[in-house]
């Protein structure tokens, strides 16, 4: 039986969802949000979104990379909830703040950083990470709801379009004041840049 | 837009161009742009290291700290939480 054949069977049958995916999602997720009752609240959470949406699941990714896409969106909901102060609707404040970056002749104003990362081993970066997912709770929801689809779960930018019902170019902005505003808080609240 | 793009619309451009093909002449003086302007390149980097860190495709668990692991109390009230919800739904 191939991989994901054996993915999409145990994905039909919910109740050895535990026995399988149980330990990886609760590590994923305290990775994420440290104490370990919110974790395993957040793989209840994810195991019910998963239950609601399995008739979706076409074996097409791993189960276990199908949950983890879940598993996502419910860690950014939890960051927002608690930091309790989703900027949902400051899209202006977004706005005034992208403008800064540029001078009146559309010239760098404040200049970006250079990053001591290395792509390739991002994973090894947990901080880098864990700055990543609460910058991503800052930002206003819908443009929080257009980067994970696409960067996250992988969408194509149409298929954003048809979650999100807006057009392309729509979507095109607001992925790039997503990036834009998600760069501007790591340079802000993660240590490893320098001039 | 102008023949010369300035560091605004090139930072919009290299976003747009991770979403969808460019035409081929503001590819070109896009990639010319960031030829000569580090702060471009550094952008484009960032926007890249943002896609890397959040690409689900990388992850394969090797991060994680494989001695957690659920409670045994904790998986019987997942077992018991699944198996209620699937009743409701059946």
């Amino acid at each position: 039986m191939s991989k994901s054949k054996s993915d999409a069977a145990i994905i039909d049958h919910p109740e050895s969802w535990v026995d399988h995916y149980g330990d990886f999602l609760y590590r994923f997720a305290l990775s994420r949000v440290k104490d370990p009752a919110v974790a395993e609240d957040l793989v209840q959470e994810t195991f019910l979104a998963a239950l609601r949406a399995r008739e979706n699941f076409k074996g097409r990714s791993a189960g276990r990379t199908w949950l983890i896409a879940i598993m996502k969106h419910k860690i950014v909901d939890y960051i927002r909830k608690k930091i309790r102060e989703p900027s949902t609707d400051k899209i202006e404040t977004l706005t005034d703040m992208l403008d800064s970056d540029f001078n009146d002749h559309g010239k760098w104003q404040i200049r970006p950083l250079k990053w001591a990362i290395n792509p390739g081993k991002i994973y090894e970066q947990k901080e880098f990470l864990d700055v990543l997912y609460h910058c991503l709770a800052e930002l206003p929801q819908r443009l929080a709801e257009a980067f994970v689809l696409r960067e996250m779960d992988g969408l194509s930018t149409a298929e954003v379009c048809k979650v999100l019902d807006i057009t392309a170019t729509n979507s095109w902005v607001m992925l790039y004041r997503a990036r834009m505003s998600l760069r501007h808080c790591l340079e802000n609240k993660w240590l490893g840049a320098e001039q | 837009m102008h023949w010369m793009f300035s560091c605004k619309d090139v930072s919009q451009l290299v976003s747009e161009s991770m979403d969808h093909g460019l035409p081929f002449y503001q590819r070109v003086l896009m990639r010319l742009h960031l030829l000569m302007c580090k702060y471009c390149s550094r952008c484009k980097e960032q926007f890249e290291t943002i896609r890397a860190a959040s690409c689900h495709d990388e992850l394969n668990g090797k991060e994680l700290d494989a001695s957690r692991a659920l409670s045994n109390d904790g998986k019987e009230r997942l077992k018991k939480f699944l198996e209620n919800h699937l009743a409701d739904t059946d």
